[in-house]
């Protein structure tokens, strides 16, 4: 099947930028595959990563020198930069947290414990990672409120026709995924934005934990408040995560973590403690400043690449991994075939685990078990799926040889 | 069946020269645990691995154990069986006394034990010492 798309893209020399990738597993070429998992790292970002301790290693926003100048610009460099990258209208409104597991709880922490009443519900998906159900749950439970859960049609999909049953005047935050880390479903975010805007006042958040490496991002576009993503699955270091807000929410938010950095005035005596500027109050103790230099690389690298140009490389390759993993006897795709990102899947009675164990012998890493979203795999009646996640990195040898693997242990079946 | 034991099962891996050998042989040894149908049941399963186990200790008069176990993972029904094998026959004592990872270990049979399946192992191994240590 000839795909054009692959003659334009570099892909050798995308490759080359990844040393990891040439690495030896078990006699064989290391064929990785867990992307989704975290990503691999360009030589631009592991340079960044020593090179920030050779040469400017200094405390940010707090010293007046000149090394803690330089890096306090980067950092805020980068800030502005992200800002750009998913069109944020004030660069305020990008605040760094650890990850974006940490993102979420700082906001059902600060805006949910102080928001949130008696009689108020909280509206999630049956496909959200668990990251994005038991934050919400924890404060269900302090607060004594109802948590609903929009359910999926039979391939996955939202049963969006549920959304008016679901979503009233009580709810008072939505929150769900933007693409979803097991069946690769792109939920569609202008859509349900604009319903749930009908339907209530509550705010939406958007957990963008896969979404942000596969797809186009315009937070004023979509007019939601809040938008989280972690830099290890964006081809980024680890330790490091965005949380966007608007504004006008984060205008009220209170601060969620007290410490250094977020206070611009104390007093013991009558207690009374002025925070500091957005987004800075939300930001204690000292950031992970070499992470972010990173993250800002990671950022610059796949735009040299040009988004466009990644997003339909990655679609060819999906389309073309699909038709071919089809063929595969006895492979259960779940969900749709219209997807970014991850396939989820199983072969006939095989338990994920083992298929793993084979792929693992010559050299394919892929992930197995529940992905962290239990309520799925209850969906469609299973315990584990086998996952492979296609990334900017991934070459149609490397799916060329997972199938060749695939096929032949799928005609052993006992 | 009823004469294999470990001995047997030991050599039987040192004449398999690859991993794939090995795998099958796994693989094969597990096709011989049975589980009566009517011991599918919630208590009889084991957690702490992630492919579900079921595993059921029975015993006659001269307390002699009888072993029976299924797990919906090709690999880990033969792991299942091995340890029944190295169990097989022994008193009370002996198996709440014998190393069985020593012998695992000697299987050479590390490739196949992930840092996650390990602790199923484990977790399988604690629930046969609990049960019989109850008895």
């Amino acid at each position: 099947m000839e795909l054009n798309i692959f003659m334009n893209y570099l892909i050798k020399k995308i490759r080359s930028n990844f040393p990891i990738l040439s690495t030896i597993i078990n006699f064989y070429p290391l064929v990785y595959l867990d992307s989704a998992a975290t990503s691999q790292k360009p030589n631009e970002v592991i340079y960044s990563q020593s090179n920030y301790y050779l040469f400017k290693n200094a405390p940010i926003h707090r010293g007046v020198y000149t090394l803690s100048n330089e890096v306090t610009n980067s950092v805020e460099s980068v800030r502005l930069y992200i800002s750009k990258f998913i069109n944020a209208k004030f660069v305020s409104e990008i605040i760094f947290v650890h990850g974006s597991t940490h993102g979420i709880n700082l906001v059902s922490n600060s805006w949910g414990r102080y928001f949130l009443k008696f009689f108020d519900n909280i509206v999630l998906t049956e496909m959200e990672h668990h990251s994005n159900i038991i934050p919400w749950q924890i404060l269900a439970k302090e607060k004594k409120i109802f948590i609903h859960y929009i359910p999926l049609l039979n391939k996955g999909f939202l049963n969006i026709s549920k959304l008016h049953f679901l979503v009233n005047k009580y709810t008072k935050i939505v929150s769900l995924t933007h693409l979803s880390n097991v069946l690769g479903i792109l939920n569609p975010l202008l859509v349900l934005v604009s319903i749930i805007r009908i339907l209530s006042n509550s705010v939406i958040f958007i957990d963008g934990a896969q979404g942000i490496a596969h797809c186009f991002l315009d937070v004023q576009i979509l007019d939601i408040d809040f938008y989280v993503f972690s830099s290890h699955k964006i081809y980024g270091p680890l330790g490091i995560g965005v949380l966007y807000v608007k504004k006008s929410i984060l205008n009220i938010m209170p601060p969620f973590e007290g410490g250094g950095g977020m206070v611009s005035d104390l007093n013991l005596t009558n207690g009374l403690v002025s925070f500091n500027y957005l987004p800075f109050r939300f930001e204690a103790g000292s950031l992970n400043t070499v992470s972010i230099i990173g993250l800002g690389h990671a950022l610059k690298y796949i735009l040299n690449l040009g988004l466009v140009n990644i997003y339909i490389y990655e679609y060819e390759l999906m389309r073309y991994t699909l038709i071919y993993l089809n063929n595969v006897f006895g492979f259960i795709l779940y969900g749709l075939y219209d997807r970014l990102g991850v396939i989820s899947f199983n072969i006939n009675k095989y338990h994920s685990y083992d298929i793993s164990c084979v792929l693992d012998q010559f050299g394919i890493s892929i992930r197995t078990g529940h992905h962290c979203a239990i309520p799925l795999m209850l969906f469609f009646c299973v315990f584990s799926m086998c996952r492979i996640s296609l990334a900017l990195y991934t070459n149609i040898n490397d799916v060329n040889f997972l199938i060749n693997i695939l096929y032949k242990l799928s005609i052993f079946i006992k | 069946m009823c004469n294999l034991d470990r001995n047997l099962i030991f050599s039987n891996f040192q004449k398999c020269v690859t991993w794939r050998d090995k795998y099958f042989y796994i693989v094969d040894l597990g096709s011989l645990l049975i589980l009566p149908i009517n011991m599918y049941r919630k208590e009889n399963i084991i957690t702490g691995c992630q492919s579900k186990v079921w595993i059921v200790i029975s015993y006659d008069i001269n307390k002699k154990f009888f072993f029976y176990g299924y797990s919906d993972s090709y690999v880990i029904k033969g792991l299942i069986f091995i340890i029944f094998i190295f169990y097989k026959n022994l008193s009370k004592d002996k198996i709440l006394n014998e190393d069985i990872y020593k012998y695992l270990n000697s299987l050479s049979i590390a490739s196949y034990l992930t840092s996650s399946r390990s602790r199923g192992i484990e977790s399988i191994i604690k629930a046969i010492y609990d049960k019989i240590n109850f008895i």
